[in-house]
């Protein structure tokens, strides 16, 4: 939390305009500060805030999705888009691009509402397909993801061959960027994080519980059907908040339960709100550095993301004790 | 109450027939040892009973009443399964997993209660798991794997145990004391415990009834004295054997008489 906490004033002074740490810790703990100037005010209020919560918020979601996602494959290789939910966001985007959806509601653009329905019904296809008929359906999830998102992305690619002026619009959506939020999207962000987040918390005992198989779980009182689609459910809502905001981003909701589950273990009660809380931090730092690296321009957070994460994963898969590997 | 009854139990797979129209009535109290060769059928009847697997005709009741009538959580508070393997990968601890066998009467918000507590440590030292319980579980023997399930399935507390294969890959005083223990606990508790074995002589020795699959179906139940003779165990098995009386217990104790020549031994000639 300290962490978090001081990564976010880090983040608030760093961008294109520099403001002093001290204004900023003066206006943060509520002090009338004569040392910042009324620009630098609204700089903070209108511009920076909005985006440390932002990306908090869509760290921590991304953090807690990854948790959802990895818990119901029992694979650590899972993460928020792993069944379908990135692919069925590009392609709403492709297409409300396409169609010139531009309009937007409680703040939330035309493309940010289709990407998110896109994410939705993306994964209620493949929750469909992977639920028909008994047997092994994790590994059938996993598979009907893994082929829906193949046909989406080849879908999404079509049309934009066939439309080529929008691609670096799209493209740019796709490499995910925090640029832009204002309060209201914030306050959406918020609502849809903080539902999730609630949704999957309140089932970290059954979520312990599926750890072990799904006869153990069955025969340990739960129901499979409705857990799974309650697992889902709050999963995709928290990654729909991600997409909504900042678009497709990579790899923190691979890696933040890793972490998290370093520090903490794997129960999940402890284990998600320190996977929300790991997946803000590294959203911050990204941003950070994705604000300050090419300033005043800015890079697309989500390559950053990969580009820091990727690494520091393959760093910890090394350091990790073998007698893990492999385990979620 | 928590009589566990099937009748006409009919389950196949694949248009498969497994198993064929199984009866069979377990009273409180009472061990029930199910016996036959492998793909017999008696994991499947076991997973059956509890509802893991769906019927393709007849039905299984608890106390009369049907058990697709329970909810999952209510199945799971009256039976409790220890399956004979689950997935092991993760970093949970022996006392994590043991405190899941609460989830039932907890369900999936309640903090854990002291009586939970009370329950969970008794099951930990039952099966002498007290000295493991923060080890974590990649890090554990397949013997103290077992009992640590063993132990999830006492915790959780039901009147009707089903146990497939327990004494799997247990040293010999640890099957002991596992059978030994969940022996007591039927009498002194009042159970339902339908455990499959493979050990013959140890279903003789533990067992108040033997039930024998084979063929699809059960093809005797009854005491050891009924159920284990040479015809019976030829025909589920398809071994020679001779039972002769246990030396000291008195109990049928079975005897394979191994092919002629297979050994190397001769044959003594009394």
């Amino acid at each position: 939390m300290v962490l978090l906490l001081a990564l976010a004033i880090v983040s608030l002074i760093s961008g294109a305009v520099s403001i002093s740490v001290f204004g900023v810790l003066q206006w943060v703990v509520g002090l009338e500060a004569a040392s910042l100037t009324e620009t630098e005010r609204t700089i903070l209020m209108q511009l920076r805030l909005p985006r440390v919560i932002t990306a908090c918020l869509v760290g921590g979601s991304l953090g807690i999705a990854g948790v959802g996602f990895q818990g119901l494959f029992r694979n650590p290789l899972a993460d928020p888009y792993v069944i379908g939910a990135s692919s069925g966001a590009g392609l709403g985007v492709t297409l409300a691009v396409v169609l010139g959806l531009q309009g937007s509601v409680m703040g939330l653009s035309g493309i940010a509402m289709s990407a998110v329905v896109g994410s939705l019904l993306a994964v209620a296809v493949v929750f469909a397909i992977g639920s028909v008929g008994r047997g092994s359906s994790v590994l059938t999830l996993l598979l009907a993801g893994v082929a829906v998102s193949s046909m989406i992305n080849a879908m999404a690619s079509l049309l934009m061959y066939m439309n080529d002026d929008s691609v670096v619009v799209i493209l740019a959506w796709l490499m995910g960027s925090l640029a832009g939020n204002d309060w209201s999207v914030v306050l959406a962000t918020a609502v849809s994080s903080l539902v999730g987040f609630s949704i999957l918390w309140s089932m970290s005992r059954p979520m312990d519980v599926f750890l072990l198989g799904d006869v153990t779980s069955q025969s340990l009182g739960l129901d499979l059907f409705r857990f799974r689609i309650l697992l889902v459910a709050g999963s995709s809502i928290a990654t729909a908040a991600a997409v909504a905001s900042a678009g497709v981003i990579g790899f923190v909701g691979l890696i933040a339960p890793h972490i998290a589950r370093r520090v903490v273990g794997p129960r999940h009660l402890q284990l998600l709100p320190m996977s929300a809380c790991v997946g803000a931090a590294i959203m911050l730092v990204a941003d950070v550095v994705a604000r300050t690296v090419v300033a005043p321009a800015e890079l697309p957070v989500g390559i950053l993301t990969a580009l820091l994460g990727c690494p520091f994963f393959l760093f910890l898969l090394k350091s990790r004790n073998e007698a893990h590997a492999g385990a979620v | 109450m928590s009589e566990l009854t099937s009748k006409d139990l009919t389950f196949s797979y694949a248009n498969r027939l497994i198993l064929d129209r199984i009866s069979l009535e377990m009273r409180a109290g009472e061990v029930v040892v199910l016996l036959g060769a492998n793909g017999a059928g008696k994991t499947t009847l076991l997973q059956s009973l509890c509802r893991q697997l769906r019927l393709a005709s007849g039905s299984v009741s608890v106390a009369d009443r049907d058990i697709t009538l329970f909810t999952r959580r209510a199945l799971a508070q009256n039976i409790a399964f220890m399956p004979q393997q689950e997935n092991r990968q993760s970093e949970l601890t022996v006392h994590d997993v043991v405190s899941l066998g609460r989830t039932p009467h907890c369900g999936w918000w309640m903090p854990l209660s002291a009586h939970d507590r009370e329950v969970i440590e008794d099951s930990l030292k039952a099966t002498g798991l007290m000295e493991y319980q923060q080890r974590r579980i990649t890090q554990l023997s397949g013997g103290e794997w077992r009992r640590m399930i063993l132990a999830r399935a006492l915790a959780q507390d039901a009147p009707i145990l089903l146990l497939d294969e327990p004494t799997a890959g247990l040293d010999l005083k640890y099957q002991f004391d596992v059978l030994d223990r969940v022996r007591r606990m039927a009498k002194e508790r009042n159970l339902v415990v339908v455990i499959t074995l493979h050990d013959l002589n140890h279903a003789a020795m533990f067992g108040d009834r033997l039930a024998l699959l084979s063929e699809r179906s059960l093809i005797a139940i009854g005491s050891a004295r009924e159920v284990l003779t040479p015809s019976l165990i030829r025909r589920a098995f398809d071994v020679s054997v001779t039972v002769i009386d246990h030396p000291v217990h008195g109990t049928p104790f079975v005897v394979p008489l191994y092919p002629a020549g297979s050994t190397g031994k001769s044959v003594r000639d009394d």
